[in-house]
Order: C-alpha cells, then sequence, then structure tokens
C-alpha cells in the first residue's frame, strides 16, 4: 500500500473522527455503516460492528469500531478496502479482530468486569483502574 | 487523551482537507435531515428527480461525490438551501490625503434585507500612502 496514496484520507478519517464527531456532532448512526453479518451481532443483538467511513464516493479506509451511543464510540484497527466486503480483502483481519474485542467487551460489560463511566464517554475497570486488560 | 500518532497527523493536515470535511459532512447531515422532515424514501426521491433508484442510493450512501448540479437537483426537490455563498459587498470607503481604507461586511444571502443580524464590520483593506514624500 503506498503511503502517499492513503495520507490524504487517513487525514480526512483523522479530522472526520476528532472534529466532526468528537468536538461537534458526536457519534450519529449515520455516520457508520453497519456490518449485517450474523455471525458478528454479539448475544443482546443490539451492538453491531460499525465500520467509520467518510460518506462520498470511493473513499479508500474502513475503520471498524464498536458503537454504543452517540458519545462512546470504540475504535479497532481498519485498512484499506480492497474486498466488496469487511470479511475479504485487506481489511478481513481488522474485521476479524474487531469482532472478537467486541464479543469480549460485551461480555465484560455484561459480566460487570467493565462500567460505563457517569458522563457516559470512557470505560473504567471494576476497580476504577483506567487500564483495561480484557 | 488523544495518541501522540493522531495529534502528529491532525497537526500536518492541510486547512483544505479540514475544510473539505467539515463541509461534506454538514452537506451529508443536512440532506439527511431534510429527507427524516420531509418523509421523503430513496424510491420517492427518485421518482421525482427522474432518476433510477439505484443512482439515488450512490447519492446518499457515499458511492457518489455530489457535485453542484446534484445539489442544485436535490434544492430545486427539497425547496430548501443546502449550500451557501456568502456574498461579500464593500459598502463604504474613506479616502483622505494619505491613505484609503474600504470596509466590508458578508451576509448570508438569504437574509440579506435583515440589517440587524449583520455581522461585525471588519476592514478589508488598507493602502497606506507614503508618509516620508516630499
Amino acid at each position: 500500500m503506498s503511503l502517499i496514496r492513503i495520507l490524504n484520507p487517513i487525514e480526512e478519517l483523522a479530522v472526520f473522527i476528532t472534529r466532526k464527531i468528537g468536538d461537534e456532532e458526536g457519534a450519529l448512526e449515520e455516520f457508520f455503516r453497519f456490518e449485517n453479518d450474523a455471525q458478528t451481532l454479539p448475544p443482546t443483538g443490539r451492538h453491531r460492528i460499525g465500520e467509520i467511513t467518510i460518506n462520498y464516493g470511493n473513499f479508500p479506509l474502513r475503520l471498524f469500531c464498536l458503537r454504543l451511543s452517540d458519545s462512546l464510540v470504540v475504535l479497532f484497527n481498519g485498512c484499506e478496502k480492497t474486498g466488496k466486503t469487511a470479511q475479504g480483502g485487506r481489511t478481513s483481519m481488522a474485521f476479524s479482530e474487531a469482532n472478537r474485542f467486541t464479543k469480549r467487551i460485551l461480555q465484560a460489560i455484561q459480566e460487570k468486569e467493565l462500567y460505563i463511566s457517569e458522563d457516559g464517554r470512557t470505560f473504567r475497570n471494576f476497580d476504577d483502574n483506567k487500564e483495561i486488560i480484557l | 487523551m488523544r495518541s501522540k500518532v493522531l495529534q502528529r497527523i491532525l497537526d500536518k493536515t492541510p486547512t483544505d482537507v479540514e475544510i473539505f470535511v467539515d463541509k461534506y459532512t454538514d452537506l451529508v447531515l443536512r440532506i439527511n435531515q431534510i429527507l427524516r422532515e420531509k418523509g421523503y424514501s430513496q424510491k420517492n426521491l427518485a421518482d421525482k428527480l427522474d432518476k433510477r433508484p439505484s443512482e439515488i442510493h450512490k447519492w446518499l450512501n457515499g458511492d457518489h461525490n455530489f457535485t453542484l448540479r446534484s445539489i442544485a437537483k436535490l434544492e430545486a426537490e427539497f425547496g430548501e438551501i443546502l449550500l451557501e455563498v456568502p456574498s461579500r459587498k464593500p459598502t463604504i470607503e474613506f479616502s483622505s490625503y494619505q491613505s484609503k481604507m474600504t470596509y466590508s461586511f458578508t451576509v448570508p444571502i438569504n437574509v440579506i434585507q435583515k440589517k440587524e443580524i449583520i455581522e461585525d464590520w471588519k476592514r478589508a483593506t488598507t493602502e497606506k500612502g507614503l508618509s516620508n514624500v516630499g
């Protein structure tokens, strides 16, 4: 992958995540694409792996995430999109990782190993430690 | 806490990239907001614009870069402004022996008659005369 070719989209994605989502609008549902693969659904069926992508033609990158609310999103890895689906092409590894992390995070919340802070913007370990080991 | 890598990317991001992401995101949000408010489905929007539903799907789901023409079509159909270009008009000039100053102000085009919300006056240009001549 040529770094020069993807440098501009990386910058766009960085601005999109920090300024538009982080500072201005929040993690609105319309900023995300959700994978429909039933394998990726956690048991509750309420959360799915999302892709953060800027909504214009042929945006080449995909960043996987778990969107829990308008103010809490867990970012995972991503990659250049080369296949038709997230499971194919270069994104397959990042997508598979995102699924594993998502299942583990949701399980940890259900088992109260993790909780969401009062302001709804961060996770904390059950003992209030900021460092989280899944 | 923001990662150092992300901060480095943001620090090096050119201003035009920031402007593009800002405006494009706002445009997509505005279109989605109007669609919801007016109860449009992609199919009836396609019918009204005499386009194929697949083309409208591309417009609204990021497989297509908006052009000024497609925005104009949407504005005409919605009867709403999607993009606004400020019009800057110099309105007054002060001249003296040594200097000339032009003051201008910018107003949004759809509220041009409402004087009370005109923005603060700003100095647009200053040409200083030569003080040591003669």
